[in-house]
């Protein structure tokens, strides 16, 4: 296959749909400030992207597109004052999703299905502050509450924390398929897919 | 009254850092806040974008913010003692808003008082590739747009009877009344914004020039020394 560079095109293509992923984005993730729905925030959210990200992906044929939007959004989060995590996890996990689209030459289903779950795996960048965080809880909670108490919470904090990657990628592969069903209802009528 | 960021006009009037400066703050507190627990390292962070937004003549931000910090930190200082519940959801507040409260303000300050010029001017400063610029300005040429569209779009289905609590079936059915059509449109708005960007040479191989001019003052060093300062501050208090 001939490597083929990225034109001005596709950098604004890339821009556009970073623009309405992360306005969907960041209007779902006003969720997250009801403390039950936190935990369901890396399934929820992927599900509900989905739709932009398909219709991303059928304007992607080059190397490049799914990993600068992954760093893309990175920043933007750095800028909007989380932590500087989410750029790393933006960017690897951007790459990781672009070559696994490579393989399927962006127009593999399946490939692109797994894809997503993959690039969905970012949203951990933006957790992993709490991982931090957790050794100062841990400390607060060993003087008050006893270490019976504190193991407890602080297991069944573990076993939640470890289902979030799981989490994310099946969001993203339920998020990926109603993406692909809307992509078929909508936008193939339209014209623009 | 309309909040605008990364406005493409600037306040010329009032003083001004450079957008580099700023990024160089956010980072660090960025950095310092999120791992560490000492009181007057946090203190610090906070006083730089509460400062700043003084400076800005935005006092009414700067007082509240600085009176909800200076409370969360004295609580979580000296009413650490944890005994029940109540205290130990307390002490989780506010060590979020210790924490959160810092980065959050200045990212708020970055983006409320750079223009998009200026941020593409620091941009091509720090060498920073057009594969990151491109998409960044037209990211943020298009965050006006979406609320324009989603609007009118919230508009014309309330006209065919499509809103919320009129509509019959669930939140995902009235989403993809509202959603589909956005993207539909912002799809078209961008392919066009697209022909337009290219036909005014942003495809050209050439450097392009800024008529923006910025570059570091006094006022930046200050802050970039108080930056400094706070990043040592860190480095012994985390023993390296």
């Amino acid at each position: 296959m001939k490597k083929k560079k990225l034109q001005t095109k596709d950098l604004i293509t890339v821009g556009v749909f970073t623009a309405i992923y992360f306005v969907l984005f960041f209007a779902m993730g006003m969720l997250g400030y009801i403390p039950i729905l936190f935990a369901l925030i890396p399934l929820v959210l992927p599900i509900i992207c989905g739709v932009p990200f398909m219709l991303f992906l059928t304007k992607v044929d080059k190397f490049g597109m799914v990993t600068i939007m992954g760093s893309l959004i990175g920043i933007l989060m750095v800028l909007t004052g989380h932590t500087y995590m989410p750029l790393i996890f933006g960017f690897v996990f951007g790459l990781l999703a672009d070559l696994i689209f490579m393989i399927g030459k962006y127009r593999s289903k399946k490939l692109s299905i797994i894809g997503y779950g993959v690039f969905s795996m970012w949203l951990l960048g933006m957790l992993v502050p709490f991982w931090i965080m957790k050794d100062a809880f841990e400390k607060i909670m060993l003087d008050s509450m006893g270490i019976e108490y504190t193991r407890t919470v602080l297991e069944l904090f573990d076993k939640v924390a470890w289902s979030f990657p799981f989490l994310a990628f099946l969001g993203g592969i339920i998020g990926a398929f109603f993406g692909l069903k809307m992509l078929s209802k909508h936008f193939m009528k339209a014209g623009i897919a | 009254m309309e909040k605008v960021h990364l406005q493409s006009k600037s306040n010329q009037n009032s003083i001004n850092i450079d957008p580099r400066t700023k990024i160089f703050i956010l980072l660090i507190i960025n950095i310092s806040v999120f791992t560490i627990n000492v009181w007057y390292i946090l203190a610090l962070a906070a006083l730089i974008p509460v400062s700043l937004f003084a400076i800005r003549k935005n006092k009414s931000l700067a007082m509240s913010f600085s009176l909800v910090y200076t409370v969360s930190l004295v609580f979580y200082v000296f009413f650490i003692e944890a005994t029940n519940v109540i205290s130990i959801m307390t002490a989780m507040v506010t060590g979020i808003v210790n924490r959160m409260g810092p980065g959050f303000l200045m990212g708020y300050y970055l983006i409320s008082t750079t223009t998009v010029s200026e941020f593409i001017a620091a941009m091509e400063r720090m060498r920073i590739p057009k594969q990151i610029i491109i998409p960044f300005s037209v990211m943020f040429r298009f965050f006006p747009t979406i609320k324009e569209e989603s609007s009118s779009i919230k508009d014309a289905m309330r006209m065919r009877g499509i809103s919320f609590g009129k509509t019959k079936g669930s939140i995902i059915t009235l989403m993809e009344y509202r959603l589909i059509p956005l993207f539909i449109s912002c799809v078209k708005i961008g392919e066009e914004l697209s022909c337009s960007a290219l036909t005014r040479g942003l495809g050209s191989p050439q450097k392009r020039t800024n008529i923006c001019n910025i570059g570091f003052s006094r006022i930046d060093l200050l802050y970039g020394i108080l930056a400094t300062f706070i990043l040592v501050l860190w480095f012994i208090s985390k023993g390296v």
